[in-house]
């Protein structure tokens, strides 16, 4: 008898994933939707994941949920990750993913779109699991993916009014004005983020913060986003917004009739052309 | 006419190098030997712990090429090899210098019965290939050297071992690893059985380099083991490596890793640095010539008397003395002077000495001597510094690419070839103004004119003749002629201004700054008791002593005592339990501290901005810097070796004198003295400070195992992992970990095994001091790094979690001050990292009223023990039930005030608890409303009803979700006004495939869903659709807006429904409907449905978009157009009576519908 094959769909908080779930909902019956939980995500991202579970009328396991980033912070000493050391990829995304999976065979459904089809998403290439693209398959474009949500009545998760991408709320691939943006929609996170700059965790526990400033390379001065703290980014808002407004304007001039969504990732693209965490923001 | 060579002859050995395999055991390299102090010290090393004790040792000497190291391997081999003329001839060597010495010689050989054998000897010279090959070639060779062929296994039990290896070492297979170290150390255990065994490595830096530039196997391991086989309680093997430069020097270059492990197979070997210096190496040029004509000994004595005393005035104190400048003789004494610089600078040490004073070169003293006449009344004949320049410097016998000084040599050689037409006098003039340059660096060596007079009477006008042809200049500042460029930085003012500068600082600043000394292993203790122990080294001048922190990667500090050398400093009554601190104590710092300063200013002068620019000047203090930094180093040594140190374990009082011993002996006494109770671990890859990658993932694994699976055997572990035999050798054979299949017995507990104990019980202390107030681990930690126990920090966190575990139902533990019910692999991971950020709090078993409540709340929750042994009534179990209960909770049921009263502050009280003994019987009584459990009570009356309280108040809490979500069931059936799912389910359904408002549409589908199984799983994707939030995240605000919301869609839904319903009488089929209203002027209104056909909505609206653009063109506006449209659909709408009468059918359908819905 051979083994049982899991049918596996990773969900990022984004929308595509998201509508992803919601049509093969009817179709794999046997699915399994997952979530890799850095602990560090937008609050509306986890809102919108209980809503997605709602919708779907299934769990999503959420992998990875007691060694999220607060944790791996504390086992580095507050030695912070950056595009030359992402171990936060790597620690709190495949590792869990290749571990929950296993060594099942296992088909896992992956939500590149039709109209993004160069895209690059995680494709595990441990030889036990097959990849499937649905949306590629059934030419489903970035309109299909909207009306999948609005049918589903599940809609955009809301930090898509300021960001282009899921992730970390400090995730140092953000842009300055999405920087500006968690300033504002999340002062909280803003600031909590301000401490891990400094290597300290605020609130770990009862006590209070956690610092780990004499510890991970002392006396280097880490930035989340280049070149700048993000105290220092702060207080150039409105530089930034100005930018960002007259990039988004281009943007938007050179196309009509773009969705909010699609504008806005365009006229951040704009001002960094790093590709992101491709792990992260599927 | 008589030669000098009549009357004097020349000691013949010195001509070539030695070689081990080659001159071992032969008389001829012994031939003409002289022992001096550097060869007498290692000698005295080996033999001393040969006749002492019944184990070896090990040294690794490091000296320059050509400093004589393999003379003294032979000299060695020959000392203690079989009875014979060569071991007398060595012998002999030996007594003359020192006659302790040989004595102790013989004491060797009598105390291993190895008088008639002696030793087995193990020579190799070291090629580039793996060391294992090195070592084998030389353990063959010492069988050979024994039996002649590989004896049979019943003489040699070793014997088959050997020829595997040696098969294994000649197969050109590349996956034949060759001989395992293993195998190595086996066959040398076998011969040393026998007699002792002495392995010399020669040219051991040529394994280095193979093991660095990764073309071999660098096992350390198998060096080490070697070395600790033969240290301690060990067998006697003596292992001696021969290498020019420190394994850290060769290994330069090499990965991180790869050096820090050989630092540490380092720290098993004595290091000895072999290197003579010039007052020595004099010494040896007086042994090579042998006056035997008195009358002309006597004639050198007077010209010697007269010379010493021109030197003497000139301040070269070195050859003062005449005896010196005679035994050199026919050496000019400038000659004598600058021989051992000239050799140890650009040469080969000895080796190049003694080719020239010995060699058949014409140029060579010994040919010298041959051609010399003498004659009476005639000045004696000498080796002027021309013919040293013209053996050395023309004739290309010395080749200075090496020394790091060629351009100079370069600059010199090339100028005095390429100036012709100079007399004899100016040319022997220039040569020696060109060698005395060649060797100074400052001071009295130098070509000032003076010392130029001693080279020939008249110096003073061929100088200036020279000076004239351009051959020579004369530098000032110097005070010195060159016959090179050289720099006008005047760097002898700038090293004496620094000199001036730097020696008015204490002496431990200076050495500071010049000297980072390097930790020492304290080599017997770490053999004997399988733990390194190392020692940081700094110097130190008095003061408050403190001693280590616990924490530290070293196991103790050892201070050279650089200050005032006749006090010892004592520590403050608090460094009881501290690491040890050893003072060292020399007798005098007089050479060091004028090495030290002399490296200090050099290194100042550096820094100079003149020295910056000037790159002659920059090389030619690179160069001074290098050989003071030789003469410190030396320096050094002789100021802590050993008999000139006192080596003093500190303590409060005036501590405790050690032996010194060779080598770091007094560490080694110190470790026995301050750790005595070190638990053996009996697992090398765990037992560390630092883990290896590998050791930690598998620490980490050990951890996991041990919280995750303790109930299981071996923890669960399959297979030979590295966890796996961490388990094994640490908790297994301690029994820390008994386990038994099926079961559930205490899984950890205090070790049975004796060395444990001690650890065990200072753990078990510090636990119990966590009674009266919490105790952060890091203190825990700390007592078990410091003495008596001294763990390695690397077990700590394994003793630690197996004494948490074993203790799990009365030790609690905080993270960051909160309480975690239990410990997780996770928490684990950051319990190693940090210990710091965790507290324990010891909770001993409940009594009197508490214990009643205790038990009452078991029975009613249902906790059953996590060991059968044990007894359920604890207060960490309860309220781990308890914490985790509510962390379960969803944050609708955290926040909701839809709660009974209790269960509202109990649940309040719950999260916000962090004392679980303040929770259970303060807290969480007083917001249920029953009074506090006083710890001194005897006895509460209320226990039963307080704990079924505190039983409702969680069923409450579990189910109110559900609870919620069956509530929104009903409301959502109450107002589509039917009593099944299905029902509402079937009529969405219906209207799945309409065209529709996507508001609308969301909430439809959702109706719709029959994928679900049962209504509660309906129920909350609808509600997430209609409040857009999943309600498991809802307040109660939400649930308020949900209330309302809903009523609207369901409103909205029934409507459609009536359509839909209408449109089936009307005619069936798919719909999109408008219900139109016109109101004409004079208020009289109409109503129709009117709906377009989908096999007929493309068509009409191709019509309706052509009439749109005429009439648009046409009136010129698109907004007239489309209202004139209106306008007059609007009236071609206008009822006849027929029509009217089926309206007001439709109308009242409608309202019939409507009512239905509203009121049921």
């Amino acid at each position: 008898m051979g083994e049982v094959v899991r049918h596996i769909c990773g969900i990022s908080g984004g929308k595509d994933s998201s509508a992803l779930a919601v049509y093969l909902r009817g179709e794999v019956p046997e699915m399994e939707y997952f979530f890799c939980d850095t602990g560090a995500e937008l609050p509306e991202t986890y809102e919108y994941l209980t809503r997605l579970e709602a919708i779907l009328g299934k769990p999503i396991a959420r992998l990875n949920a007691s060694r999220g980033f607060d944790h791996w912070f504390e086992v580095f000493r507050g030695a912070l990750p950056s595009p030359q050391m992402r171990w936060c990829t790597k620690n709190m995304k495949i590792k869990p993913i290749e571990e929950w999976i296993g060594d099942a065979p296992a088909v896992s459904y992956v939500a590149i779109r039709a109209d993004e089809s160069n895209r690059k998403g995680y494709v595990s290439t441990k030889p036990n699991i097959k990849t499937l693209f649905p949306f590629i398959e059934d030419g489903v474009d970035h309109d299909g993916v909207m009306r999948i949500l609005q049918d589903a009545g599940i809609g955009l998760p809301e930090y898509y009014e300021w960001r282009t991408r899921s992730g970390c709320y400090f995730c140092f691939y953000q842009r300055k004005a999405e920087w500006i943006g968690l300033s504002e929609r999340h002062p909280e996170l803003f600031d909590r983020a301000v401490a891990i700059e400094q290597k300290v965790l605020q609130d770990a526990g009862v006590d209070g913060d956690a610092d780990f400033g004499d510890q991970a390379m002392r006396g280097r001065q880490y930035t989340w986003s280049g070149g700048e703290t993000l105290l220092q980014l702060r207080s150039r808002r409105d530089q930034i917004l100005e930018r960002h407004e007259a990039s988004l304007a281009r943007s938007n001039k050179s196309r009509t009739n773009v969705p909010l969504v699609e504008a806005l990732a365009d006229a951040l693209d704009e001002d960094d052309d790093t590709l992101p965490c491709t792990v992260c923001a599927l | 006419m008589a030669l000098l060579s009549d009357s004097i002859t020349v000691a013949g050995r010195y001509a070539r190098s030695a070689n081990l395999e080659r001159d071992a055991a032969q008389l001829e390299p012994l031939d003409g030997y002289v022992v001096t102090a550097r060869t007498l010290d290692v000698i005295e090393r080996i033999v001393t712990t040969a006749a002492k004790g019944p184990a070896g040792g090990a040294w690794s000497l490091t000296g320059p090429y050509g400093s004589g190291k393999s003379s003294l391997a032979l000299l060695l081999d020959a000392t203690i090899g079989a009875k014979g003329d060569t071991r007398e001839t060595a012998l002999a060597l030996i007594d003359e210098v020192s006659p302790e010495v040989g004595v102790l010689a013989r004491q060797a050989h009598q105390r291993h019965g190895t008088h008639e054998s002696g030793f087995h000897r193990a020579l190799v010279t070291a090629q580039r290939e793996p060391l294992s090959h090195t070592v084998l070639r030389a353990l063959e060779a010492a069988v050979l050297r024994r039996y002649n062929k590989i004896p049979a296994k019943s003489r040699f039990w070793a014997a088959k071992t050997l020829r595997d290896a040696l098969s294994d070492m000649a197969a050109d297979d590349p996956r034949r690893t060759g001989p395992s170290p293993a195998a190595l150390v086996e066959i040398a255990r076998c011969l040393a059985e026998e007699s002792p065994l002495l392995l010399v490595i020669d040219e051991f830096g040529k394994n280095l380099e193979a093991i660095r530039d990764g073309g071999a196997d660098g096992d350390p391991y198998l060096l080490q083991q070697l070395a600790e086989a033969g240290q301690g309680s060990g067998l006697p093997i003596f292992v001696v490596t021969l290498q020019h430069l420190s394994f850290d020097d060769c290994l330069a270059g090499a990965a991180g890793a790869q050096r820090r492990e050989w630092a540490k197979v380092q720290g098993r070997f004595e290091d000895i640095a072999f290197v003579e210096s010039p007052t020595q190496t004099r010494a040896l040029i007086g042994t090579v010539f042998d006056v035997h004509d008195d009358e002309l000994r006597s004639r050198i004595f007077r010209w010697a008397k007269s010379e010493a005393k021109k030197l003497r005035s000139l301040g070269i104190a070195e050859l003062a003395d005449p005896e010196v400048v005679a035994a050199c003789y026919p050496l000019h004494s400038l000659a004598s002077l600058v021989l051992p610089e000239l050799c140890s600078r650009y040469g080969q040490q000895e080796r190049t000495l003694f080719s020239f004073l010995a060699g058949s070169d014409p140029q060579s003293a010994a040919s010298f001597l041959g051609e010399a006449a003498i004659a009476q009344r005639r000045p004696l004949p000498l080796l002027g510094l021309d013919r040293v320049y013209d053996y050395f410097v023309a004739s290309g016998a010395l080749n200075a690419s090496g020394s790091g000084q060629s351009s100079r040599w370069i600059e010199i050689a090339s100028r005095l070839r390429d100036s012709y037409g100079l007399s004899l006098p100016q040319q022997r003039l220039a040569k020696a103004v060109a060698l005395l340059n060649l060797v100074s660096t400052s001071g009295t060596v130098r070509a000032s004119k003076q010392m130029l007079r001693l080279v020939d009477s008249s110096a003073d006008e061929i100088l200036v003749e020279l000076e004239e042809t351009g051959i020579v200049t004369y530098r000032e500042f110097a005070d010195e002629y060159r016959v090179w460029h050289g720099t006008d930085v005047d760097i002898r003012g700038l090293v004496d201004a620094a000199l001036e500068q730097v020696q008015h600082q204490p002496l431990v600043e200076i050495l500071t700054s010049v000297h980072q000394p390097r930790p020492m292993v304290a080599a017997r203790h770490s053999s004997e008791h399988d733990m390194l122990r190392m020692f940081s080294v700094r110097y130190f001048d008095g003061g408050e002593v403190e001693p280590l922190d616990a924490f530290s990667q070293f196991d103790g500090e050892a201070l050279l005592m650089v200050g005032d050398t006749t006090s010892v400093p004592s520590l403050g009554p608090s460094a009881v339990a501290a690491k040890p601190v050893i003072a060292a104590i020399p007798t005098d710092v007089t050479e060091l501290k004028e090495s030290a300063c002399e490296v200090a200013a050099v290194l100042f002068a550096l820094e100079d901005p003149g020295v910056a620019e000037d790159w002659v000047a920059r090389r030619e203090l690179s160069e001074r810097l290098a050989q003071s930094r030789v003469t410190f180093d030396r320096a050094a040594a002789d100021a802590f070796g050993t008999d000139t140190c006192k080596w003093v374990l500190l303590d409060a009082a005036e501590g405790l004198e050690l032996h010194p011993g060779r080598g770091t002996s007094a560490l080694s006494q110190a470790c026995d003295e301050v750790y005595r109770s070190t638990p053996a671990v009996g697992n090398e890859m765990l037992n560390r400070t630092d883990l290896t990658t590998q050791g930690s993932k598998a620490r980490r694994l050990l951890l996991e195992g041990m919280i995750e699976h303790s109930d299981e055997p071996d923890l669960g572990f399959t297979g030979h992992g590295p966890e796996m035999a961490m388990y094994r050798a640490f908790m297994e054979r301690t029994n820390i970990h008994i386990s038994r299949q099926g079961n559930a017995t205490e899984a950890f507990g205090e070790p049975t095994n004796e060395s444990l104990g001690v650890a065990w019980d200072v753990m078990q202390t510090e636990f119990n001091r966590a009674k009266s107030r919490r105790v952060n681990l890091r203190d825990v930690y700390a007592a078990l790094l410091l003495p008596p126990v001294g763990m390695k920090a690397a077990v700590v966190p394994v003793f630690v979690t197996a004494g948490l575990l074993a203790s799990a139902d009365r030790i609690a533990l905080y993270e960051h001050g909160t309480f975690k019910p239990v410990l997780t692999p996770e928490i684990s991971e950051r319990m190693v990292r940090n210990p710091g950020h965790f507290d324990v709090k010891h909770f001993a078993n409940t009594t009197g009223a508490r214990r009643v409540v205790v038990d009452a709340l078991a029975k009613r929750l249902n906790i059953r023990p996590a060991r059968s042994r044990r007894r359920v009534a604890n207060v960490l179990a309860i309220v781990g039930h308890l914490v985790s209960g509510v962390r379960r909770l969803d944050n609708y049921t955290l926040r909701t005030a839809h709660l009974s009263e209790a269960t509202r502050n109990a649940r309040d009280a719950l999260v916000a608890a962090v004392e679980p003994d303040e929770l259970l019987f303060a807290a969480l009584p007083e917001a249920l409303g029953f009074r506090p459990v006083r710890s001194d009570a005897k006895s509460y009356s209320a226990a039963q009803s307080y704990a079924n309280t505190v039983g409702s108040v969680l069923d409450e809490l579990d189910g109110c979700y559900e609870l919620l979500l069956t509530d929104l069931v009903g409301l959502l059936l109450e107002e589509c006004a039917e009593n099944t799912r299905l029902a509402v389910c079937g009529q969405a359904a219906a209207l799945e495939n309409e065209v529709l408002d996507p508001a609308v549409r969301a909430f439809v589908l959702a109706l719709a869903n029959d994928t679900v199984d049962n209504d509660t799983d309906w129920m909350r994707a609808i509600a997430t659709v209609v409040a857009k939030k999943a309600p498991a995240e809802w307040g109660d605000d939400d649930l308020k807006r949900f209330r309302s919301d809903l009523s609207e869609q369901v409103a909205a839904f029934r409507r459609l429904v009536a359509l839909h319903a209408q449109c089936r009488i009307d005619g069936g089929g798919p719909f999109d409907a408008l219900r139109v209203t016109v109101t004409r002027s004079d208020g009289s209104e109409d109503i129709r449905l009117v709906s377009v056909d989908n096999a007929h909505r493309s068509q009409t609206e191709r019509v309706l978009d052509s009439a749109l653009t005429e009439l648009t063109d046409t009136i010129g506006s698109p907004q007239i157009a489309h209202q004139a449209l209106l306008a007059l659909l609007g009236e071609r709408l206008l009822p006849n009576q027929a029509d009217a009468d089926e309206l007001g059918d439709d109308r009242a359908r409608f309202d019939e519908g409507l009512r239905r819905f509203r009121y049921g």
